[in-house]
């Protein structure tokens, strides 16, 4: 079973694009299953992706980076033994540290541990990065990806993006650059690629 | 928990709606870009979701706000006219929010009710 994270934060259009991933796969013949966490303990992302037919489980109320770590090693374990499925997607809270959740579960047996994904949106970067409380924590997502996919490139200016593949590349320059629209399904297949799925 | 955690916290509920008669998708979906944008008028930070759930289907509004800039999105796979349905909210906002507003501040989840049903109101959709 391959395990693969997609992080990036509060309105980076993870949600989106783990839509467009798991259809994708599903496409391939892959059986997958999507972990979704939520900070509070109201469930919206899950109910979306339960009416596309995919299978959901939900970990509510905290986050999988730290106070809910167990329950996602839980939740993996009974997928893995009730559901079988090939492949499961995780969707941390936007607030979560990819690297620390992958840490959680590193010990966990029969399962592959793929490429992380962050998710960023240029469009907002400014703001964010100018803003203190979520300056140390957007960084640390990008620090910890494997691969820095800048969604939503259909609205963004060619010259914007330029600028920032440059900051990522600064922040975080052993990361692959991705440049996808999750909505449009530009970049998917780039994406699953890299993943070596 | 982890310390940037603290920075945030969240409010969220579910809402058992009815109408008095049946609501065509296009005033559901202005009603719940009319809630967001609300919202979002009074903090500076807030990532906001709503989906409305119903028998047909649902209409899911999110946005994130920071310092006066938004993005919003709207999707759904509702068809038909709606008598009742489900409306859920989840807000991340930060803890030391500073309000734009002189008079509103959501504190808890009845604040986010009141503004809801405010915009039902606006919109002549009474909850039955």
């Amino acid at each position: 079973m391959e395990i693969i994270q997609i992080a990036g934060f509060l309105g980076s259009g993870k949600t989106t694009a783990i839509l467009s991933i798991t259809k994708r796969l599903m496409e391939k013949g892959y059986k997958v299953s999507i972990i979704v966490n939520e900070i509070g303990d109201i469930a919206i992302d899950g109910k979306v992706m339960e009416v596309s037919g995919i299978k959901v489980k939900e970990v509510l109320g905290g986050c999988i980076c730290c106070e809910l770590a167990i329950n996602l090693s839980q939740t993996i374990k009974v997928l893995r033994d009730e559901y079988k499925p090939d492949i499961v997607i995780i969707e941390p809270t936007g607030l979560a540290s990819p690297s620390q959740i992958m840490e959680s579960i590193k010990m966990l047996n029969k399962v592959n541990f793929k490429p992380i994904i962050t998710l960023v949106d240029v469009q907002l970067m400014d703001e964010f990065l100018n803003d203190e409380q979520i300056r140390g924590i957007i960084t640390r997502q990008i620090k910890d990806a494997d691969v820095l996919a800048i969604n939503k490139i259909d609205v963004v200016e060619d010259k914007l993006l330029l600028n920032y593949e440059q900051i990522l590349k600064s922040l975080n320059s052993s990361a692959k650059l991705i440049k996808i629209s999750a909505l449009k399904n530009i970049g998917i297949d780039e994406l699953i690629t890299v993943l070596g799925v | 928990m982890d310390e940037d955690h603290h920075k945030f916290r969240f409010l969220g509920q579910t809402i058992k709606i009815t109408f008095e008669s049946k609501v065509s998708k296009s005033i559901l979906e202005k009603m719940l870009l009319k809630i967001i944008d609300k919202i979002n008028r009074i903090y500076d930070f807030a990532r906001v979701k709503l989906i409305f759930k119903c028998e047909n289907g649902y209409i899911k509004a999110d946005s994130i706000t920071i310092a006066g800039k938004n993005q919003f999105n709207i999707e759904s796979n509702l068809s038909d006219e709606v008598r009742s349905g489900e409306l859920t909210f989840s807000i991340v906002m930060k803890r030391n929010a500073k309000s734009n507003h002189s008079k509103s501040f959501l504190n808890t989840n009845n604040d986010v009710r009141e503004i809801i049903e405010e915009t039902l109101y606006h919109y002549d959709l009474s909850n039955t």
